[in-house]
Formats: C-alpha cells, structure tokens, sequence
C-alpha cells in the first residue's frame, strides 16, 4: 500500500521507475534517436556516463551534440531510445517523462552555447532565479513580503553569495550582467548552475568565445566545481585541447552516429574520428 | 520566427530592455548604512501611504468646496486607470506577453457591477468578490491561448476578445440597456447586510473615492512586493528567455496564467470601481483607444519603477482632466491632447525607451554617485 502510494507520488513528479542502474552510471543514452522530418539528427546513439566524471562529447559541426543535449534535458522529446538517468535517493527513472522545467528538479542543469542571462536583472539576482524552486512560500507570501519569505530570501541570498565569492565573481553582483566581458559571464551561468545543488552539470560549448588564458582557467574551474560539488560533468566543446586534457572519457560522434568512446589517448588514435575531421583519403 | 523575434525585440525596447539601458542603469551600489529617518520614506510601504494620504486630504479640500468637483473626478478617474495599468505593468513589464483586450475586460468589470448591483440584492463586497472570481476564469481561458499564440498575434487575439465582449455591451441590450449605457441605481453601500439591518458607508462620490484610494494603495504596495518577489524574478527570466528560465525550473505555464489572471484581476477590481465612481458605463469607452492608452501609459512609464508608471498614467490620462482643462485653450482645442500624447510616445520611444523610469533610476544613481565622491572627499 505504501510502496504504491510513493509511485503514485513519483509519477506525479515525473519519475519513471525503470530497470535500475548500475551504481557508478548517473546518465545512460539508450538507442536514442532524434528524427526531424527526414533528417536524422541523432541515430541510434548510446553510452553511459559514470557517476563523478568529467565526460566529454565531440564531433564536427553539425554532428548533432547540441541534439543530445536537448534530448537530455527535455527541449525535444526524443523519436525514440530512452535516456535513464539515476538519481542520488538510487532510483533509477526515464528523462523522457519529466518535463523540461521539472528537469533542475532531479539534479542536472545546463548551459547554453550563447549565453542566456537575465539582462534586467543584477548577477545576483540572476543567481536567485534558480533558487525560485526552493522557496516554500507562496503566491500569497510574494504579494505580502511575509517574514517566511524574507527568512527564506535571505538564505538564497546567502548561498548565491557564496557561490559567487567561490568563483570570484562577488565585485559583479550588484551589476547588471550585460556588457560584462565574455569569459565572467559565461562564469555567472557555471555559477547559476551551482544554485541547484546540480549533480550532473551540462555544458554547451563552456570554451566558444574565449582566450587561451581564459580557458585555461576554465579547465581548472571545471575540475574545482567537479571536486568541491561532487557533481559529474558531461561537456560538449570544440576545442581540442581543453577536451583532451580535463576529461577522463570521451566519445565521438559525427551525423548523429557514435565514432568511438574511450579514453581521450584512445579517441586520438580512432581511425574513425581522424576520418570525420580530416576527411578520408 | 523572425517576426515573432522582431516582435519579442519591440517589446523590449518599448519596455526599456535596450542596451543604453542597461549601461546607464545598474552601478554597483556602495554599501551605505541608512538612516532611520531615511529608511523610514525610503520605505515603498511609506512612500505609497502618503501617496494615498495626498489623495484623501484633496478630496476633504474638496469637500469644503476649496477645490473644483471636476478636479476631484479627474483624480478618481486617474487612479481608476493606474489600477489598470498597474495589471498590464505586470503581463508586458515582468511576464513579457502584449494584450490589447484590456479594455474588454475593464467594460465587463463595469457591466457585471452594474447588473449585479441593479438586478440583485448582493452585498457590494460580495459583487466585488464575483468580479474577481470572473477575472481568474478569464484569465486563465487567455492565457491557456497564449500558450499557443505568441507575440502580436496574441495581440490581436486579445484584441478580438475584447471587441466581442464590446458587441455584446451593445446588442445584449436586456441586460446591457445597449448604448444608453447602463446606470448604477439606487446607491450601493459598502458594508451592506441588509438582513441584519446592518448598512454603512454609503457610496457617494466623495466615500467611493475614499475607498477608491485604499484600494488603489493596497494594489500598488502589492504589485511592488510582487515584482520585487521570486515571482518577480522568474517572469522576468521567462520574457528574457523561455528556455533558459525553463532550465532554470521557471515552468511557463503557471507564469503565462499567472501574468494573465493577475492582469485581468486588476482590469476587472478597476472596472468595480468606475461603474460604482462614475454611476454609468457606455459600451463605445471600451475600444481599442483605451486599450493603446493603457499600453502607452506603460511604454511612457517604463516598468522599471512603479512611479514611473504612475507618473505615466498621470501624462496620459490626468494631464487633461487635472491640468489642460482648466486652461482656456486646451478647452477650445481639445482634440491637442491627442496629439501631445502621440508625440510624447514617439519621443520616449526614440530616445528614452526606457520611459520616465529610466529618468527617476538614472537621477537616483547620479544622487548615489556625488555622495560617494562627497564621502571621499571628505575622507580624503
């Protein structure tokens, strides 16, 4: 009866169950397939990634990564395949039900290759946005400033203040985002991803836009958040030399088909993935 | 697509989402500690109070006769419209969604008022509360729509709505009394349990504005705790960008309703308060011209600061009541004040896209600047 009533309860909030995990696999793309009209953005592809990994996706242009992503976080419900995703309560369940504001909910949170911030409003406050799903208080709270949401407010106040101290952003807060140079805002959207108590951090193109000394800090930043957050991070980047150094897997892909998986030594020496970006001869 | 983008772009720039904005708007804030005094007006909860309070000494200046009767009606009508404007504040500012039907919905606020009143003998309150309840209804009907229909085709839509509600006001005529216009008769009174023989406040002109201001204060302080609230922010992540805010965990649904039913709620609460105000409502008030002035109140406003709304609506509709009328000129040449308020948009448009919001933030950061370099000159 009561082992009813939970599933009852996770239906309602989007879970799934499905066949479980294994416990290191936080995310796994089965058979996923991606089709708009006749073109075939995403075929057949699978792979696990593991729990606590920095795990990087590569392919030329038009490869479909950004399609993955998209299919991952719920911006296109898949044509077919599944993606299973296992959260850290152990229970394993299908993204392709949850719905795409209910994504942040079970832990993932993403970038976006051309960054998507809150131009009205201060970084801080930006920061705050993610934190709208964890304030308890009401509607009825928001109209009258009540005590709980002051207490409540305060809090997020606290921890975006904090996470923003963690990245060296605390000089920006007060200002409004735009016009800020390129590398800090793309460090204000890692920070907004920080907000969610994220487990699996989802980067679109973290690297696109930025210098050598820029980026190379971002590789450090990358590994920071990886140890001081516990999360698993699963990047997708065209630049090689970031790709190859921070993560311990990566997989190739080109017209939506899987090129290999493997260490970054392994995907150097892929006959295949020298093909998709040299050309064959 | 593009359209829609073009579109999206507008709307931001009549809303003062532009780039000039935002470099001008935001430096960063030195940390000062304020004073009592100081925080005390610095206070929205204060500073809206005396606002109120400003409104009813007038009207008891009125009463004595030390002001004109049509001077008092001016300002009842004006905080009527702000209430209006106040909703759309929060559907084009904050939700980021056009509508042009807000003027259908203030007219059925007038109509069901009044038949109510006429027809029934439901307390006030209680016809109050069902207007309130209709506005969610509605609300809710539109803005499941907007889910579908996007930038000025929503427009347009809206647009259509109203104007049906519109041809009914005139064709229902058994309960709309067609154009002659529908009549509040005999006085309603405000707390009204008839069957407890328990009556008072009787809603003359001058109670009526009384009540007009109470309810005109509560909206304001509640729309400015609202904008400056969680809700606040995650509507402002939804008109920025849908798909960021909805990695964000901002379901559009709920603050596309929300903006929806919020903004009616308002339209409906100050059509209440015209029908009972100004005793009568005539179906040709309710046009599109007062559903532009509304979003021209907003534009000239900018919805970056509630009293620049306010000063907005005061531009569009009080600068005739309050001010031009009592100048022989604009009396003979009525037709000016149309024109004013064109140009008027026009030049904001141009040049201050950010409306006079953007002048009282800017003056406010220019006050900040020189107190900052007075303290390091002095410290210095």
């Amino acid at each position: 009866m009561a082992k009813k009533s939970v599933n009852v309860l996770n239906k309602f909030v989007g879970k799934h169950e499905t066949t479980a995990l294994p416990e290191e696999v936080i995310l796994s793309l089965d058979h996923l397939t991606m089709r708009f009209g006749g073109l075939v953005a995403v075929n057949d592809l699978s792979f696990n990634v593991k729990r606590g990994e920095i795990f990087g996706l590569i392919g030329p242009n038009g490869a479909g990564k950004t399609t993955v992503f998209n299919c991952i976080t719920q911006f296109y419900k898949p044509t077919s395949g599944e993606v299973r995703y296992r959260g850290h309560d152990g229970v394993t369940f299908r993204l392709n039900d949850v719905k795409v504001h209910d994504i942040i909910k079970h832990g993932i949170m993403r970038t976006f290759q051309n960054v998507e911030l809150v131009w009205e409003l201060s970084v801080l406050d930006n920061l705050l946005v993610v934190g709208t799903r964890y304030f308890k208080s009401g509607l009825f709270a928001h109209f009258l400033h009540l005590p709980k949401l002051r207490k409540e407010e305060a809090k997020m106040r606290q921890k975006a203040e904090y996470i923003l101290n963690y990245l060296g952003l605390s000089m920006y807060k007060d200002v409004s985002p735009y016009g800020l140079p390129y590398g800090i805002m793309k460090k204000i959207e890692l920070a907004r991803t920080l907000m969610s108590d994220p487990e699996l951090i989802i980067l679109d193109e973290p690297a696109a836009g930025l210098n050598d000394a820029e980026t190379e800090e971002l590789a450090k930043l990358i590994h920071r958040i990886r140890d001081d957050f516990h999360t698993t991070i699963f990047l997708v980047e065209h630049d090689m030399g970031l790709v190859m150094g921070i993560c311990s897997t990566v997989c190739a892909i080109s017209f939506g088909k899987l090129l290999g998986i493997g260490t970054p030594a392994e995907i150097q020496k892929n006959a295949l993935v020298k093909e998709a970006y040299l050309g064959g001869d | 697509m593009q359209k829609e983008n073009r579109f999206k772009t507008f709307i931001n720039r009549a809303t003062g989402a532009t780039a000039s904005f935002f470099k001008k708007a935001f430096v960063a804030p030195s940390v000062t500690k304020k004073s009592p005094v100081g925080a005390f007006f610095g206070s929205h909860y204060t500073q809206f109070i005396l606002l109120g309070m400003v409104f009813v000494v007038l009207q008891l200046m009125g009463n004595k006769e030390m002001l004109p009767v049509s001077l008092m009606r001016g300002f009842g009508g004006l905080m009527i419209n702000t209430i209006v404007a106040l909703g759309f504040f929060i559907l084009l500012g904050f939700a980021g969604l056009a509508s042009l039907g807000t003027a259908g919905f203030v007219g059925l606020g007038t109509y069901m008022t009044g038949y109510l009143l006429n027809q029934t003998s439901l307390p006030t309150l209680v016809v109050l509360l069902i207007c309130i309840l209709t506005a969610i209804v509605l609300g809710i009907v539109v803005g499941f729509i907007s889910l579908r229909i996007e930038g000025m085709y929503l427009a347009i839509i809206t647009l259509c709505l109203s104007e049906i509600l519109v041809s009914l006001f005139v064709n229902l005529e058994s309960i709309t009394n067609g154009v002659n216009g529908l009549r509040v008769s005999p006085l309603p009174f405000l707390f009204d349990l008839e069957f407890a023989g328990f009556q008072f406040f009787e809603l003359t002109r001058e109670n009526m504005f009384m009540f007009i201001v109470v309810v005109f204060v509560v909206l304001l302080i509640l729309t400015h705790n609202l904008t400056h609230s969680p809700t606040g922010r995650a509507m402002l992540a939804m008109k920025n960008s849908e798909s960021a805010a909805q990695t964000m965990g901002v379901s559009v649904l709920r603050y596309r309703l929300l903006g929806f039913v919020l903004a009616t709620v308002f339209a409906m609460i100050a059509g209440f308060l015209y029908e009972i105000y100004w005793r009568t409502t005539y179906p040709t008030s309710w046009g599109i011209s007062y559903s532009l002035n509304i979003l021209a109140v907003v534009v000239i406003g900018g919805t970056k600061n509630i009293w620049g709304l306010i000063l907005g609506a005061f531009m569009i509709f009080g600068l005739n009541d309050i001010v031009l009328k009592f100048i022989p000129f604009f009396v003979e040449n009525s037709g000016i004040i149309v024109l004013l308020n064109g140009a008027l948009m026009i030049l904001v448009v141009m040049f201050y896209p950010g409306g006079i919001s953007q002048l009282i933030i800017e003056l406010k950061y220019k006050i900040l600047a020189r107190k900052i370099k007075k303290g390091a000159k002095h410290n210095g």
